[in-house]
């Protein structure tokens, strides 16, 4: 299973500031999705829907229970290693508005340049630190890991990274050994930009947009542009699980169903599995093989699409009732 | 009485910062007893249109063109006379429950004042009928629900409470502005319902403004496309929607986006069932 949701609990503190009361958001929901499978996550408002996909995501803990992507605890950054990204219903929010959609697809090549790189580079780092005549230096190399090169030069001291930064980059290693905090393009070695462009393009190109988009800011896309940049970039870390969170309910009608169309044949084309959430039965019909009603914090029922018909019980079948036609 | 409730002819809307023209040209009427559509993607003019007719659009925003309810021209009148008229005349469901409410007081306050100031009847005259309308709307014990603040309530509740509202004001025209768009789909489908049944009760006319044609196709008898400020598309719903006639071609894509949904469904139901 690639994702394992395994009785999971968890509570936000409600009422004033000095409240102690809590009041339990989802109450044991277990679900699994598997390699390129796509799961429709279904409920009403307030139902834990968005609470579940930032558990799923790793951005929260939960207070009981595991959520496992490939069988690591989720909320641990390797674990995830960007193979699981997300895309959010709001996409004005969801960027950054003083970067253009260069930038804002920059921030994760980036990330993944650093990670693929990372075992290339940590002989690097060894080697130009090693080269100072310092001792001590030379022994906390020493006990670096193997493939740790990256975690290890982010987890030193400001002052020691920048050494290590500067022994690297002496070597014609760029700037690849710290990720640190991404800035704009400026401090990049020419041949990587130019690759990282290129594929920029290549992944606006995969969403229906060209490479005029590029120079864009966020206020200049319409809706349906901007949910577009924010899928290419979700796709920019070559995840094998996207998240999205009522990633078309914002969108108007011809457009919907536009993006689900492209969500589609992404997925046709890349294999990934999708946690598809929305309280939009027929959107979650269109796309998915396999769909989750939640209701007030529990798993009402789990049903494959075509089997939809067939739901027992009565919350979905009152959903289902109210779907328009 | 005239078979218009509203006529707006040659509606300009334009924002006197940047100049930017927000809508166009823009002429419809709004038949007694009838309820026009108006659908169309964000920003092209919808809500635009709404405000202007309520003259409720911020300071920067600039209007020209005649607005006639019942003929009585709204573009002329001065606006303490069109205050009389709003909520009376013409009654505002807005899409975000949460913000139509004001949050500091229960629900109830912000009622009765309204009530009050309208039909001007005392405290228990008041209090029965915003009960009977409540009760009609399907919420549950009312004088409860009056006493709670926006926040404890949910988005399908606060949006009931406006209809009711409406229903105990009794105007000539309702202005819908996206009322079913930030409710799911259980919500949506209790608030469409009530929309339907107030339209039978009170007999009114009303303007129904939204991006989902399902919505739309629930409670409109006519339909209005806008796009970047103009009206691109007018016509009766079942005629556009049957497709006896030449169409825009955005119409014709807002149809087919929601039909492939609509069939697409239908078949994973076991066709047609």
């Amino acid at each position: 299973m690639m994702l394992k949701v395994e009785q999971v609990e968890k509570s936000y503190p409600v009422g004033g500031l000095f409240s102690r009361r809590q009041q339990q958001v989802l109450h044991g929901i277990s679900l699994e999705c598997g390699y390129g499978e796509c799961v429709g996550i279904i409920g009403a408002s307030g139902s834990g829907k968005s609470t579940l996909a930032r558990l799923m995501l790793g951005i929260e803990k939960p207070d009981r229970g595991t959520v496992q992507f490939a069988g690591r605890e989720v909320s641990r950054r390797e674990a995830r290693g960007g193979r699981i990204s997300a895309v959010f219903q709001d996409y004005t929010s969801s960027m950054n508005p003083f970067y253009t959609v260069e930038q804002v697809l920059l921030e994760p090549l980036r990330y993944r340049g650093s990670s693929a790189e990372a075992r290339g580079v940590q002989g690097g780092v060894t080697a130009a630190v090693a080269e100072r005549s310092d001792g001590a230096e030379l022994s906390r190399v020493g006990a670096a890991k193997p493939g740790e090169g990256i975690s290890w030069a982010e987890q030193q001291p400001r002052g020691e990274r920048a050494v290590i930064r500067q022994a690297a980059s002496s070597r014609g290693e760029g700037m690849t050994v710290s990720a640190g905090r991404p800035r704009g393009a400026g401090g990049w070695p020419t041949a990587d930009r130019q690759a990282m462009l290129e594929q920029i393009d290549s992944l606006l190109h995969e969403v229906g947009l060209d490479a005029s988009y590029r120079s864009k800011y966020p206020h200049e896309l319409s809706g349906g542009q901007a949910q577009r940049v924010c899928i290419a970039r979700a796709l920019a870390t070559d995840p094998s699980c996207i998240v999205l969170d009522e990633a078309v309910s914002s969108l108007d009608g011809s457009v919907q169903l536009q993006v689900l169309e492209l969500l589609k044949r992404l997925r046709q084309q890349y294999g990934m599995s999708y946690i598809f959430i929305t309280h939009d039965l027929q959107a979650a019909a269109y796309l998915c093989d396999r769909v989750v009603i939640m209701h007030q914090g529990r798993v009402e029922e789990t049903v494959a699409i075509s089997q939809l018909r067939d739901v027992k019980s009565e919350y979905a079948q009152r959903l289902l009732q109210a779907v328009l036609i | 009485m005239e078979q218009t409730v509203l006529a707006v002819s040659g509606l300009n809307v334009w924002d006197s910062l940047t100049g930017k023209l927000l809508v166009q040209d823009s002429s419809f009427e709004v038949k007694r007893g009838s309820c026009l559509a108006i659908i169309g993607e964000s920003g092209s003019g919808k809500s635009v249109t709404c405000r202007a007719v309520m003259r409720l659009n911020r300071q920067a925003l600039r209007q020209e063109g005649e607005i006639v309810l019942s003929g009585v021209n709204l573009s002329s009148l001065p606006e303490p006379e069109l205050r009389k008229k709003r909520g009376k005349q013409m009654c505002m469901i807005l899409q975000h429950g949460m913000r139509a409410f004001d949050p500091s007081c229960v629900v109830g306050v912000h009622l009765r004042e309204t009530v009050a100031e309208h039909l001007g009847l005392g405290r228990e005259e008041t209090t029965a009928r915003l009960k009977r309308a409540m009760e009609a709307v399907l919420l549950k014990d009312p004088l409860a629900v009056m006493n709670q603040y926006p926040h404890q309530l949910s988005g399908g509740m606060l949006q009931r409470m406006m209809i009711a509202l409406a229903l105990v004001l009794e105007p000539e025209l309702i202005i819908a502005d996206e009322p079913t768009t930030a409710l799911d789909a259980i919500a949506q489908y209790e608030v469409l319902e009530q929309f339907v049944r107030l339209r039978e009760r009170l007999d009114c006319s009303m303007l129904f403004v939204s991006h989902d044609l399902g919505a739309v196709r629930k409670v409109a008898d006519e339909l209005l496309v806008m796009r970047h400020g103009e009206i691109v598309e007018r016509g009766e719903l079942q005629e556009l929607m049957s497709g006896r006639r030449p169409v825009h071609p955005y119409t014709r894509e807002l149809i087919d986006a929601r039909q492939t949904l609509q069939r697409h469904f239908t078949q994973m139901m076991g066709g047609g069932s």
